[in-house]
């Protein structure tokens, strides 16, 4: 009887040992993960410069796709070519990769002396909710990045009170910059650490926002403009703002995203489009031809005859009739040497094309500069090909800065020669930042193959000298402004809903698409997670706040 | 995974022997034969399948051989080197034959001996299968020793083990969306659109000298499937022990202290692999073209623990109790170590040194090593108290703490009750060969949930390889997507049921009713959360949801005789569920799927209602039509299905003659909607039979009025156009998606033949049957396309717990075998 006893009190102290109230209490920390006791304001920083990177990047897809640079295939009319949940990526990183993470960045550092991770951290705040307003309209600021109060569905912010809230963001950023700080940031993509560059890109910043505002408040945004241009601004290539990819596989993030779209592990795989416009923008359609379009692009084939010959079904538009409504000077299809993209608004099936279509080159995304001239060439791409996905997100070159002070002194001063001189130094920075960028990632042209450039800017020269009224030498300048943005779809569709401009964009492949899409839908995880907003009804008609064009103004 | 304890109605030996054997047949669709690969009525070399018409000639573009591009690799194949004169010829079996019969062997062996001193069981089972598809096989080895020993009068030992070895393997499945699928390599995602013309058992898959994909596609975007069959493969391989060891000790002779053990725990090694040279991934996982091999070793181990004082006892000659007063404590920790490598240098060859990279993650950012605890204390007691068997009143109540919860929420009492009465005993003169029984009960029991562990405290997200950029590696640290909920309560689920039984005409009418309300309070579900709250997602407890139904069984014996005996039995359930309220001033809250197209909990509707993009309508329900002939998509989402059917009606038949017994089953499942890929796939892709009145080289016309106009329209387009265009692979609504999952379904069929006794006379053979049986014979889901052959039971593919969704995740099957049993 007494061991019998002894062997229950055993097993019962077996139960208590194993699982005492002390457990409870032991198993409520996540071990998997690191502590909030750990953190370090340097590693936080790489987080945000990187999913910045990152943001910029997915901003860039529909906003490149409406502007023509790449093909929009996604409908044939504007009210289906997107769906709320193409824009849930931009969200995402704008919102819980970069500005929560900000927000954390900016408790730790403000105050302590860290002016340069402070000053940053706003730059990248103020860029991000610029971007988010250009895009989006009015978005979710004052009552957002509140979840761990638990402010589930925050309301939305007037987008030009957001746009002033981001032009203090910025002022408060040059103010906090212009101090030494007592630890600098240890890893920077963009500058290095530089805080001067960081200050100049504030300000180049504060330029872009107000160029937008210069159809609602053109006073302000000239008297604004011309305090700015006095000063130290982004108008040297070291002082350009770019996001820097990487060549590894693993993380598939580390390369160029068009890369990785267009240098697939397998040759014969590469997927997307570019617009035939833009090719055509790009190459001669000035009937001189661009310096820079070897580098932009990369043909997979010679000619057209040689997609032909390897695979008869690869470019099937070639047997359809042209659409009434593209003029003769019109891209359509494909055209020699060997150009293939895609129309504005296809949204056909995807022929068995990966080898023939035209990819992206190496600038800026790192691919292989086209030095073909053989008609009969076939050379797929791969991945390893060319600079192996080491290209840029070009946020902000020096030509940008020139193309913005050519608009704002042809639309704001009335100055044409002004605009001309801007105009001309813009290309010139732009062909000649292009092809250092290929000659940097051992991708240069072979001597005589790259287009001279004198005659490129004297043909600009003299389009712009015969344009008689303002509106066309606007036209001019933005062409010109549109194809030195290679790469950066934000600026390109801003840029296009501001002016209108290039005039001969093409128009979708359906004659009758609708009007053009003015703002982006809301994104679904936005509109279907958080009860406080409705979805735009119509995106042709909702506009941002600095565009006060009429609804039918572009195509 | 229950086992028998070693005790025995019969004392001595006894043992049995069975074996079966299985024959599982996939239920194929059926397809189009009139018209080839390609799009708007042309022949190409298309995904889909809107091509020229099979006439026997050379179409007009495109009349090379599908194969021509690799017509080098493939001397020994003529057809493929001619530029000219393709001729698209129907393949009719070309999917058909992609299945083969499968095979299921089960075989048990089952011995014991029993006497005064205790009892003493052994067992073994094994069970193989070769699956419908190649290189898809199943192995079950299971080994069970258990005994009873009275140590004493009043102590009893008992122990039971059992170790169950499992091995599984399959090429790669996943979420198909028509186009490729979804996201690693799946053996179906491209199998039910493939091409009428294309050869797909016939032509070469794989690449001679690289020993990559080979496929009709020049760009070399789709994978083979037959390549997937013999180049991509995941897999399972546990090892299962599960232990339940138990004292009990007569305190009294009314009273019992009984102390249990129990240990749950197994060993896991996953494997997934797809070796180099697939295609047709999204960029952000196009590593799985380089090859892609993983490993994980899980170990996951459960004690529980239990402390029971029980008893009972007549108090007077009417009254009787029995009770259980007792402790319980379970820990569950799941510990898991992996590796992902990718870019596999020597083809073929699976180990991890023979890839490039090898990380700790997976190509999409998965942690595979982690470590989970949770533990849960109880305490609870349980009284019954019965006066004159035929009153029955029970009271009970349970307390649990769990360790996933913070102190303060930490804690959850759920008690429960019941009254039983049974009429036809309280008053016997109630009882008549009309009336046999009836019993009266009502209920109300409750229960609760616990969170997963590690949900109410924030930590810091460390990534040591987040990138590698011009500057090298990136090392980042980041506040969580997932918000840490300090709040985090226990759910509680009640239930208030009441229920009548009773038994007419000799025992030939048998009716079984309840009707129930079952309601859960604060339940536990992840929810999304809108990013701009600088979160994506967090553990909440997301109001009040409730189900109401009723279930009903009647059993008739129309026969019932010395040697024959005929049942009809029917069971009809029906339930509504309702959303009553959310937490935090939302209205609706996603439960699964993606925010554009997922299961929601809406208030005032039922849970789990699908909301997605839908086609507009005028207010005379007339589709809106776009200047360009298309649908006219919603801008924002709305309720476009129910998951949750309206009823199910199950009937079953047994008729026994002799030792001969006949058992049929057929169920019904009415209304419910399902979001199914399978059946959306094939029209969209033109392969489907329900297609053949079309041709796909003339224009249709879209019923519905224009949006501009308001007239009836008239803008044709391609078939192509309306049949993909429209359809939800081709960037149509949401609710094009959408079919009513109403369902019938031939269950079972088994034909029995037990020798009878005295056959067997005084023998050592104690009983023998055979029976040959039917599973799933025979099935149609009334209101989807016919040939497409949708289960809606199969679904829920690649999603969490998404209800009402079909990914292509394969076909359903039929099994038919027959099996034998001696026992001794």
């Amino acid at each position: 009887m007494k061991h019998i006893l002894s062997f229950f009190l055993l097993g019962f102290l077996f139960l208590i040992n194993s699982c005492s109230l002390t457990d409870l209490e032991d198993n409520l920390e996540n071990p998997n993960n690191v502590s909030v006791n750990n953190t370090d304001v340097n590693t936080l920083t790489n987080q945000i410069l990187l999913e910045f990177g990152d943001f910029v990047s997915e901003a860039g897809i529909p906003t490149s796709e409406l502007s023509r640079q790449m093909a929009m295939i996604g409908g044939d009319a504007y009210s289906r070519a997107y769906q709320a949940q193409d824009f849930n990526a931009i969200w995402n990183r704008a919102y819980q990769d970069v500005l929560n993470q900000t927000k954390t960045l900016l408790e730790a550092t403000d105050g302590t002396g860290r002016t340069v991770h402070s000053g940053v951290g706003r730059i990248i705040q103020a860029y991000t909710v610029l971007t988010l307003v250009d895009l989006f309209g009015d978005v979710p600021y004052s009552e957002a990045l509140s979840g761990d109060e638990f402010v589930f569905n925050p309301g939305v912010d007037d987008d030009q009170e957001l746009y002033n809230k981001a032009i203090s963001l910025l002022d408060e950023a040059i103010t906090l910059l212009s101090t030494a700080p007592t630890a600098g940031i240890t890893r920077d993509i963009y500058y290095g650490g530089d805080r001067v560059k960081w200050s100049a890109l504030a300000r180049t910043l504060k330029l872009k926002a107000y160029l937008n505002l210069r159809l609602t408040n053109s006073a302000l945004a000239q008297a604004e403009i011309n305090k700015l241009l006095a000063e130290d601004i982004i108008d040297t290539d070291a002082e350009e703002f770019t996001f820097k990819y990487g060549t590894a596989d693993i993380p598939a993030r580390s390369r160029h995203p068009l890369y990785v779209q267009m240098y697939q592990p397998v040759a014969g795989n590469a997927g997307g489009y570019i617009g035939n416009y833009f090719l055509l923008a790009s190459y001669n359609q000035k009937g001189v031809e661009d310096p820079r379009w070897r580098y932009y692009f990369f043909r997979q084939v010679g000619s057209i005859d040689a997609a032909l010959e390897d695979e008869p079904e690869s470019i099937p538009c070639i047997t359809s009739p042209r659409p009434s409504h593209y003029g003769p000077g019109q891209a359509w299809c494909a055209f020699d040497p060997g150009f293939f993209g895609r129309e504005h608004g296809n949204n056909d099936g995807i022929p068995p094309d990966g080898p023939a279509l035209t990819c992206v080159g190496v600038y800026p995304c790192g691919g292989a500069s086209d030095k073909n001239t053989d008609p009969a060439f076939l050379g797929p791409t791969r991945t390893g090909d060319g600079a192996n996905g080491a290209g840029i997100e070009p946020i902000w070159m020096a030509s940008f800065t020139d193309f913005l002070k050519a608009e704002a002194a042809l639309m704001l001063a009335n100055d044409a020669a002004a605009a001309k001189t801007a105009l001309v130094s813009g290309i010139n920075k732009s062909i000649s930042r292009v092809t250092a960028f290929a000659a940097a990632k051992a991708q240069a042209l072979p001597a005589g193959l790259q287009p001279a450039t004198a005659p490129y800017v004297s043909t600009v020269e003299a389009l712009y000298d015969a344009a008689a009224t303002t509106d066309a030498k606007l036209d001019v300048i933005s062409k010109e402004y549109y194809i030195a943005l290679w790469g950066n779809g934000i600026e390109a569709y801003n840029l296009y809903r501001r002016t209108g401009k290039p005039l001969d964009i093409q128009p979708m492949r359906a004659a009758a698409p609708g009007n053009f899409i003015r703002s982006l839908l809301y994104p679904a995880d936005f509109v279907n997670l958080n009860n406080s907003v409705t979805q735009k009804s119509n995106t042709a008609v909702t506009k941002v706040f600095w565009d006060n064009n009429p609804d039918d103004f572009i195509k | 995974m229950s086992t028998k304890t070693g005790s025995s109605g019969r004392k001595g030996f006894n043992a049995s022997v069975s074996q079966s054997v299985f024959a599982i047949e996939a239920f194929v669709p059926e397809f189009q034969n009139k018209w080839a690969n390609g799009f708007d009525g042309d022949y190409g070399e298309f995904f889909s399948n809107w091509g020229s018409l099979f006439t026997g000639t050379v179409p007009a573009v495109g009349a090379r051989h599908p194969y021509f591009e690799h017509r080098a690799l493939f001397p020994e194949y003529p057809e493929f080197q001619a530029a000219s004169g393709y001729v698209p010829v129907a393949q009719e079996n070309n999917i058909k034959d992609f299945f083969q019969r499968g095979l299921s062997s089960s075989t048990s062996f089952n011995a014991g001996v029993s006497g005064d001193m205790g009892s003493f069981n052994v067992s073994f089972s094994r069970t193989t299968e070769d699956g419908y598809i190649l290189n898809n096989n199943l192995e079950r080895n299971n080994f069970t020793l258990g005994g009873v020993a009275k140590l004493t009068k009043k102590l009893t030992l008992s122990g039971n083990f059992s170790f169950v070895k499992t091995n599984f393997k399959t090429p790669t499945i996943g979420a198909g969306l028509g186009s490729n699928s979804a996201g690693g390599p799946s053996v179906f995602a491209n199998l039910f659109y493939v091409p009428r013309n294309i050869d797909l058992m016939n032509w070469p898959y794989q690449n001679p000298i690289t020993g990559g994909s080979v496929y009709y596609r020049n760009g070399g975007d789709v994978t083979n499937p037959r390549w997937l069959l013999d180049n991509s493969r995941q897999g399972s391989y546990t090892d299962r022990f599960i232990s339940v060891m138990s004292a009990s000790y007569d305190v009294l002779n009314w009273m019992k202290l009984s102390y249990r053990l129990g240990l749950d725990s197994y060993t896991e090694d996953q494997e997934y692999y797809v070796n180099r040279g697939a295609s047709g991934f999204p960029s952000d996982v196009s590593a799985f073209a380089t090859g892609l091999y993983r490993t994980v070793n899980a170990t996951n181990t459960i004690y529980d623990h239990s402390l029971i004082l029980s008893g009972g006892k007549n108090i007077t000659e009417d009254f009787d109790f029995t009770a259980n007063i007792g402790l319980n404590g379970r820990q569950d920790t799941y510990q898991q170590d992996g590796l992902e490598s990718t870019n596999q240098v020597v083809f073929g060859f699976l180990n991890h040194r023979n890839f490039i990279s090898n990380n700790d993650q997976t190509i999409r950012g998965t942690n595979l090593d982690f470590f989970e605890r949770r533990i849960l204390l109880g305490a609870f007691a349980d009284v019954t108290l019965g006066y004159r068997n035929y009153l029955y009143l029970n009271v009970q109540g349970r307390n649990d703490w769990a360790s996933s919860h913070e102190k303060a929420n930490r804690s959850l009492f759920y008690p429960g009750g019941s009254i039983a009465f049974v009429p036809t005993d309280a008053f016997p003169g109630l009882q008549s060969n009309v009336l046999n029984f009836l019993k009266l009960r009502v209920g109300y029991g409750t229960s609760a949930n616990f969170a997963t562990p590690y949900n109410t405290r924030p930590y810091l997200t460390l990534n040591t390889n987040a990138s590698v950029d011009a500057l090298g590696n990136v090392i980042t640290l980041s506040i969580p997507a997932q918000l840490a909920n300090s709040d985090l309560k226990p759910e509680l689920q009640s239930e208030l049921e009441a229920g009548i039984d009773f038994r007419m005409f000799n025992n030939r009418l048998s009716v079984e009713f309840s009707a129930y309300d079952r309601t859960a309070k604060d339940q536990i579900v992840e929810r999304p959360l809108d990013p701009a709250t600088g979160y994506t997602t967090t553990f909440i407890n997301a109001g009040t949801i409730s189900n109401k139904g009723i279930e009903l069984g009647v059993t008739i014996t129309p026969i019932r005789s010395k040697n024959l005996e005929w049942n009809l039995r029917a069971n009809f359930t029906r339930n509504r569920s309702l959303v009553e309220e959310l937490p935090d001033g939302s209205d609706q809250i996603l439960i699964s799927g993606y925010s554009n197209l997922g299961n929601f909990a809406i208030e005032g509707q039922p849970f789990g209602v699908i909301q997605g993009t839908f086609a507009e309508r005028n207010a005379q329900g007339e589709y809106l039509i776009t200047e360009n002939g298309d649908y006219k998509i919603s801008s924002a989402v709305g309720i476009i299905g129910d998951p949750n059917p309206d009823f199910m009606l199950s009937g079953f038949t047994d008729l026994n003659f002799k030792g001969l017994s006949l058992n049929v089953q057929v169920d019904y499942v009415h209304g419910g909607d399902i979001f199914s890929y399978t059946a959306a796939t094939m029209v969209g892709r033109g392969v489907a039979k329900e297609l053949e009145d079309f041709n796909p080289t003339l224009p249709v016309i879209i019923p519905g009025v224009l949006e501009e106009t308001g007239e009836p329209n008239t803008i044709p387009m391609p078939a192509s156009g309306v049949f993909f265009g429209n359809n939800i692979i081709g960037g149509g609504p949401d609710d094009r998606g959408i079919y009513d999952a109403t369902r019938v379904r031939l269950r079972e069929i088994g034909l029995t033949y037990s020798l009878p006794k005295n056959l067997l006379g005084k023998s050592f053979i104690q009983g023998l049957s055979l029976s040959i049986i039917g599973n799933n014979l025979w099935y149609r889901a009334v209101n989807t396309p016919k040939y497409s052959k949708v289960d809606p039971d199969r679904t829920a593919f690649g999603t969490d717990n998404g209800l009402g969704f079909d990914f292509l995740g394969g076909p359903s099957a039929r099994r038919v075998g027959m099996s034998a049993k001696v026992t001794f």
